[in-house]
């Protein structure tokens, strides 16, 4: 059954939010894995706002997908919805762990 | 009212309100969708009255916090991950749920519903630990 546009564009747009969200936390992960930061308590100023590019680099992340997403709901619409949901039960699971081990 | 306290207290608000909204969306009420939506959107909203005070954060607030308790630093860190990736789904979930009503197949329309379900529970679940996380770590600054 053909799914109408408004339907397709939101499942579109639920796929390229969850993909945001799991582009935050591989950033995340890769930083600590593989740049060490200064001491927190030690550090009195600094320049940049890593949270700042990493939501920045997330929302990229998220909107390129989003063009993935709707490729994907034009063709397969019950699995891109049920991919949206498991996409976000993913990140949360990878956030939960990232936080936990490599905050 | 700062913008601090706005963020805090919308915060707070929203994260009853996720509760509130995975609960009746569980158990199928008639109004769930639209206080779930409402909890979403507030949300949404805490995220973004909070994300201009990430700055301000890095500046004044972090070596301070971490200089007074290192745990408690890093579970502000953590907070700051858990936010933005509860946005993030808050925001999907908030997709799912404007999808659900438009659906033309009932398979279809059934999985958004399900997902919308999941979506505000693990919402609800992220913010109610960043919310603690967020006052534990202010309050022991604050003081």
């Amino acid at each position: 059954m053909a799914e109408g546009g408004t339907a397709r564009a939101a499942i579109a747009v639920a796929l390229a939010w969850v993909a945001a969200a799991l582009a935050y936390v591989l950033q995340r992960a890769g930083e600590v894995a593989l740049f060490p930061s200064a001491n927190p308590a030690a550090l009195i100023y600094t320049a940049e706002d890593p949270f700042a590019w990493r939501v920045a680099i997330a929302l990229y992340a998220g909107g390129m997908a989003l063009f993935g997403g709707w490729a994907l709901v034009r063709r397969r619409p019950l699995l891109a919805a049920r991919l949206a949901w498991l996409g976000s039960l993913a990140a949360t699971l990878a956030v939960v762990t990232q936080a936990a081990l490599w905050p | 009212m700062t913008l601090a306290a706005a963020h805090g207290v919308i915060a707070w608000v929203a994260t009853v309100a996720l509760a509130v909204g995975a609960a009746l969306l569980i158990r199928g009420h008639a109004r769930a969708r639209w206080v779930a939506v409402a909890a979403l959107t507030l949300t949404a909203l805490a995220a973004a009255l909070g994300a201009p005070l990430s700055w301000a954060y890095r500046q004044h607030m972090r070596q301070r916090l971490f200089i007074h308790s290192a745990d408690l630093g890093w579970l502000f860190e953590r907070k700051l991950h858990v936010s933005a990736v509860l946005t993030a789904l808050a925001l999907a979930t908030l997709a799912l749920l404007a999808a659900a009503p438009h659906a033309a197949d009932p398979r279809l329309a059934r999985e958004l519903r399900r997902g919308a379900r999941v979506g505000v529970a693990i919402v609800a679940a992220l913010a109610l630990f960043a919310s603690v996380a967020s006052r534990l770590a202010v309050s022991s600054v604050a003081r």
